[in-house]
């Protein structure tokens, strides 16, 4: 589905649900899977998904053509995850064990993890970087992004992201090294 | 031997979700953003608080009012007689007290005792339940 016939139907008021309609078909499992990798409990990403695309709907308006309607979304998504896990973070402040920790287990326990032991050790060595980071590594290795699109959704330089990512994939490889 | 990432399967979509959930999905962003929007339903609650503070502030004057129209005498008036003595003996009140508290009018038909009619067992009585059996009638 091309962007520009989604953004053609959205603008026109008469067709904005159709268009809509059209936006989610195309988007919400790449939105699912960015936001899943980052919170890892489907119900959350679930909630999370839901949440991004009624947020797009109210600020179609906002939509700007300048900007593609891909990195828009990823860009809403992005913001809802981190915002989330900060959240999370808050309340575990108190607790004994940390978020990436909970999550980690979660992990072992709830047999989620596609594929085989060397996914699960993949997956729990992701979870043992920044936020931010793994957010740049999922976007480059999983949804092969470029990483001027990365920048454009992050707001961060194209150089500083080429440096985080090459720095979480040698601390990946420590990682399940290591393990 | 150091595992390299090159090395590993890579799985775009590393988790498993519930069967149809994308089918499922799609129809729940669809209904929540057919049904009305939450910020008006946020506003109508909003719209309530005025008459939910009239209400309150009924309801305050309502009891102020009614704790008001109640004097000192009305509260004093409804113990029982019996009470009122009781506390009068437990709290060792003197006569003199009692005297400075007690109104002209009525002291002054002290004057005209002869004129009550009251048994003599009976006065002892009441003498004696307020302590006054040892005051001399004709000092006060």
């Amino acid at each position: 589905m091309e962007d520009h016939l989604i953004i053609s139907k959205i603008q026109d008021i008469e067709t904005r649900h159709y268009g809509f309609n059209l936006l989610i078909k195309a988007y919400q499992e790449r939105i699912y899977w960015h936001i899943r990798k980052m919170v890892v409990i489907h119900e959350d990403a679930d909630d999370l998904t839901q949440i991004v695309f009624v947020k797009v709907w109210k600020n179609l308006d906002n939509f700007r053509a300048d900007s593609t309607l891909y990195t828009w979304i990823y860009r809403i998504a992005t913001n809802e995850c981190l915002s989330f896990l900060r959240k999370q973070k808050t309340r575990h402040f108190l607790s004994l064990s940390s978020l990436n920790d909970t999550l980690t287990e979660h992990l072992t326990s709830s047999h989620q993890v596609s594929g085989d032991e060397v996914q699960l050790k993949l997956q729990k060595a992701l979870l043992k970087l920044p936020d931010k980071q793994r957010l740049v590594f999922n976007m480059k290795y999983f949804d092969d992004l470029k990483f001027e699109e990365i920048a454009d959704i992050t707001n961060t330089s194209v150089g500083a992201l080429k440096a985080s990512y090459h720095h979480a994939v040698k601390k990946i490889e420590n990682f399940i090294t290591e393990d | 031997m150091k595992q390299r990432l090159d090395d590993i399967e890579k799985i775009k979509t590393p988790y498993t979700v519930p069967e149809n959930y994308f089918d499922q999905l799609q129809a729940k962003i669809q209904e929540k953003v057919s049904t009305p929007s939450p910020t008006f339903q946020v506003k109508w609650a909003w719209a309530t608080v005025p008459a939910f503070i009239i209400i309150l502030l009924s309801g305050v004057w309502l009891i102020n009012n009614n704790m008001k129209t109640q004097t000192v005498s009305d509260m004093v008036a409804e113990i029982p007689e019996e009470e009122i003595m009781a506390y009068l003996t437990y709290n060792e009140i003197t006569e003199q007290e009692i005297l400075s508290l007690t109104d002209e009018a009525v002291l002054d038909d002290f004057g005209n005792l002869e004129s009550i009619e009251i048994e003599d067992e009976e006065l002892d009585g009441l003498l004696d339940s307020f302590g006054l059996d040892e005051i001399d009638i004709n000092d006060i």
